[in-house]
């Protein structure tokens, strides 16, 4: 684990030309950037090259760093903004509910009842915009402080409680009005 | 006990853990009496322990550091021209390349030409000597467009197509 310090002076020598300690900055923050990414574009082959690129960016405006802000969440606004513009430029016009699913459901989990409500939720998430949708997921991964999350989003803190808030009230509605209609079809 | 409705917002804040002693208790004495704030906490709860479940930090594929460093010296193609953009701008190039093309071979352009009389413009220059006319031949005009047009389409073409298509596939296979 290394400091904030230390992390100053690793990047003072990238900067000086010591590209190659970059992969020590990397393969830190890889795992946050790109479960940022994965949760603007909602898939995994697309997250990757968008993280990657995110990296890349922040490379090339490391001089521009000017560490008045923590670097990690410096770079997660980058890879933030890169996904959404990559979002913006590829949107997709249908959204298969199957792909979030599986997402999901990699931890191996054979409570039928729970599979079931997992659907649900991912099913009542797609009603969310897209801005309470990522709030209340990057919330709940419980990573990084609200006022960090916040920075990281580029939204204030208060903003981003209200989105939280307001979509998990939205969740829970939707997923009742699921639950309701599943009840009649039986 | 008086019965009062407890807001979403006192709720949630109970299941973020938030508040004071006293408040929690307050809630907690408030959903074993009130039936109906005992169903909201329950969804609400559902929606808690979901997402709580479903949040997580995920893991990038094994070579992903491997592939930032291969990335890092690689020219960026336009940035401001996805494929797709590109792909629509060739075509418009094309297009017109094709009409312009039309009109240069047809003998319809043959009387586009004339000289502009600038000998009568009041110009003080004593480095450079000025011609009296200019000439002007819409034929040749809409050739140079035609030349123009195939060396940016081309450009183009490299730049938003080919390029980030390559770029991809290599670092694939890095």
């Amino acid at each position: 684990m290394i400091t904030t310090q230390e992390e100053y002076s690793l990047i003072d020598r990238i900067i000086a030309g010591e590209e190659a300690l970059y992969a020590t900055l990397v393969d830190k923050y890889k795992s946050y950037a790109f479960t940022i990414a994965l949760k603007v574009v909602e898939n995994r082959a697309e997250a990757e090259e968008v993280a990657q690129d995110g990296f890349i960016k922040a490379f090339h405006y490391l001089r521009k760093f000017n560490r008045q802000a923590k670097f990690s969440t410096w770079l997660y606004r980058i890879v933030f903004n890169t996904a959404i513009s990559y979002k913006r430029k590829n949107r997709h016009q249908f959204q298969n509910i199957e792909n979030s699913i599986i997402e999901y459901s990699e931890r191996p989990d054979h409570d039928l009842e729970k599979d079931d409500k997992r659907i649900f939720v991912a099913k009542a998430m797609e009603k969310l915009s897209d801005a309470d949708r990522i709030a209340v997921q990057l919330y709940y991964i419980k990573e990084y402080s609200l006022e960090e999350t916040a920075e990281m989003l580029g939204q204030n803190m208060n903003t981003l409680k209200v989105r939280v808030h307001r979509a998990r009230q939205r969740l829970a509605d939707e997923l009742k009005k699921i639950l309701h209609e599943e009840a009649l079809t039986l | 006990m008086t019965m009062k409705n407890l807001t979403d917002d006192e709720l949630l804040r109970y299941l973020d853990g938030l508040g004071t002693v006293a408040e929690r208790e307050n809630v907690k004495d408030e959903l074993s009496e009130n039936p109906g704030a005992k169903k909201r906490m329950d969804e609400l709860q559902a929606v808690h322990f979901f997402l709580q479940k479903l949040n997580r930090v995920e893991q990038p594929a094994k070579n992903f550091t491997e592939k930032v460093m291969a990335g890092l010296h690689v020219k960026p193609s336009f940035g401001f021209l996805s494929p797709k953009n590109g792909l629509l701008l060739l075509l418009g190039l094309m297009v017109a390349s094709g009409f312009a093309i039309t009109l240069v071979s047809s003998n319809a352009l043959d009387q586009w030409h004339t000289l502009f009389n600038i000998g009568q413009v009041p110009l003080k220059n004593n480095w450079v000597k000025l011609p009296s006319s200019i000439p002007f031949d819409l034929k040749m005009t809409l050739k140079i467009f035609v030349m123009a047009s195939i060396v940016l389409g081309f450009v183009l073409l490299d730049r938003t197509i080919l390029r980030p298509i390559f770029q991809k596939r290599s670092a694939r296979w890095v």
